[in-house]
C-alpha cells in the first residue's frame, strides 16, 4: 500500500523531469521540434518489451512453483505492456506523421510487428476474461505469455532484418547518434517510466489477488435468482 | 482435454508470427522498396502501370516545379527522373531520403504517394550550444 504510493510519487515526480528534459534538448536540424517526441516514444517501446519480457519470465516461474502471485503479476505486467505499447504507437504515429508525411503504414515491418505484438497481448487478456478457473487461467496464460514473448526480438530486430521505413536504432552498444542531451532525456524518460510500470505492477498485482479471492468466494455463493424454484406440479392436479 | 485448451493460443501465436515471417521472406521477391540501381534493372518485370515502391535521395537541384514536380532519386548509383502531382511533405527537399510509391511512365517513374524516411541519425540544429 505504502509503496505503491511512493513508487507513483517518485514516477510523476521523474516523468515531470523527464519531460522538462525533452524540452530543454535540441531540436533537430531536419525535423526540428517534432523530433523531441522520441524522448517519450523510444523509452515507451522499451518498457513494452520490458513488460512482456517480465510477463514472460512470471509466467514460467508459475509454471515452475504454482504461486498464484506470480500468475497476478505475469497479468498486471502484461496489462502494463499493452498500455506502454499503445503509447509507442501513438507517439511513433504523431511522428511519422510531422516526419515522414503519413502515420501508418503497413508494409512496413516494425510498425505492423508492433500492431501485431499488440493485438497479441490483447488476446492475451482476453484469455484471462474468457478462462473462469485460476489454475486453468495460470496455466494457459503463462504459455502464451512465454510463446507471445518471442514477438520481442522480432519487433525489435524488424528494422535490422527488412527493409523498412522506420530507422534503425539510434541506440546501440557501440553508441548513441545523437547529441548528449537527447541521451539523457531518453534515459530520464527511461527511469521514470520504469518507475511508472513499477507502481503499476504493485498496484494491479494487489488489485488481482484481491479479484481472485473475492470471486473464488463469491461464484460458490447463490445467485439471486437461485432461491426461486419451479413449482413441482403433481400428477393428476 | 485440459492440454488440448491451452495449446491453442500457443499454436495461435505461433501460427501468427509463422505467417508473419513467412510472409516477410515472399516479399523479399517483391521487397518493400527497391534502390533506383534495382528498379532499372528490374523495369522489365514492372510493366508501366504495375505499383511499386521506390526509395533514395533526391538529386540535389533536380527539384523544378515549373509545371508538374519533377525530381531525380539516386542511391549513389543510377538515377531515376520522378514526375508527381502530389504535394510532397514538409521535410521535403535537395538531399532527402523519400519512399515514392508509384509506376513506370515511358521511362521515368511517376509518384502517387511521396514518404520521407529518416535516418537514426539525430543532429542538433547549428548554433545550438550544449548547456543551454
Amino acid at each position: 500500500m505504502k509503496l505503491r504510493y511512493a513508487l507513483f510519487g517518485l514516477a510523476t515526480v521523474g516523468m515531470a523531469y523527464g519531460f522538462s528534459w525533452a524540452l530543454r534538448m535540441p531540436a533537430d536540424a531536419v525535423q526540428g521540434e517534432s523530433a523531441r517526441i522520441i524522448s517519450v516514444h523510444v523509452p515507451t517501446s522499451w518498457l513494452a518489451f520490458l513488460a512482456f519480457g517480465l510477463t514472460a519470465v512470471f509466467g514460467l516461474a508459475w509454471l515452475a512453483t504454482k504461486r498464484s502471485k506470480l500468475d497476478h503479476l505475469a497479468a498486471a505486467s502484461a496489462e502494463i505492456g499493452v498500455l506502454f505499447t499503445a503509447l509507442a504507437l501513438i507517439t511513433g504515429m504523431i511522428w511519422g506523421n510531422a516526419t515522414w508525411g503519413i502515420a501508418w503504414d503497413w508494409g512496413d515491418a516494425r510498425l505492423a510487428s508492433t500492431a501485431m505484438m499488440f493485438f497479441v497481448y490483447l488476446g492475451y487478456l482476453a484469455l484471462r476474461r474468457a478462462t473462469p478457473d485460476a489454475t486453468q487461467r495460470a496455466r494457459r496464460s503463462a504459455i502464451l505469455g512465454a510463446v507471445g514473448a518471442l514477438q520481442v526480438p522480432l519487433v525489435y530486430f524488424s528494422v535490422n532484418i527488412w527493409r523498412t521505413l522506420h530507422q534503425t536504432q539510434s541506440v546501440r552498444p557501440d553508441g548513441a547518434s545523437m547529441p548528449t542531451e537527447t541521451l539523457i532525456s531518453m534515459l530520464v524518460n527511461l527511469g521514470a517510466f520504469t518507475l511508472l510500470y513499477l507502481a503499476l505492477l504493485v498496484w494491479r498485482t494487489d488489485q488481482l489477488r484481491i479479484e481472485e479471492t473475492y470471486l473464488a468466494k463469491t461464484s460458490l455463493a447463490p445467485n439471486a435468482g437461485t432461491a426461486v424454484v419451479p413449482p413441482k406440479l403433481q400428477p393428476g392436479s | 482435454m485440459r492440454n488440448k485448451l491451452f495449446v491453442f493460443p500457443a499454436l495461435g501465436v505461433i501460427g501468427v508470427i509463422a505467417a508473419f515471417l513467412i510472409g516477410g521472406g515472399l516479399t523479399s521477391n517483391t521487397v518493400y522498396y527497391l534502390f533506383p540501381d534495382e528498379a532499372i534493372a528490374q523495369q522489365s518485370s514492372f510493366q508501366d502501370g504495375r505499383v511499386f515502391r521506390l526509395g533514395g535521395r533526391v538529386v540535389p537541384g533536380s527539384v523544378d516545379t515549373s509545371d508538374e514536380i519533377t525530381f531525380d532519386v539516386t542511391d549513389g548509383g543510377a538515377s531515376i527522373n520522378v514526375v508527381t502531382n502530389r504535394t510532397p511533405p514538409q521535410l521535403f527537399g535537395d538531399d532527402v531520403p523519400v519512399l515514392l510509391e508509384g509506376y513506370w511512365e515511358d521511362g521515368t517513374f511517376r509518384a502517387t504517394q511521396i514518404i520521407i524516411r529518416h535516418d537514426e541519425q539525430y543532429i542538433a540544429p547549428d548554433g545550438y550550444k550544449e548547456g543551454q
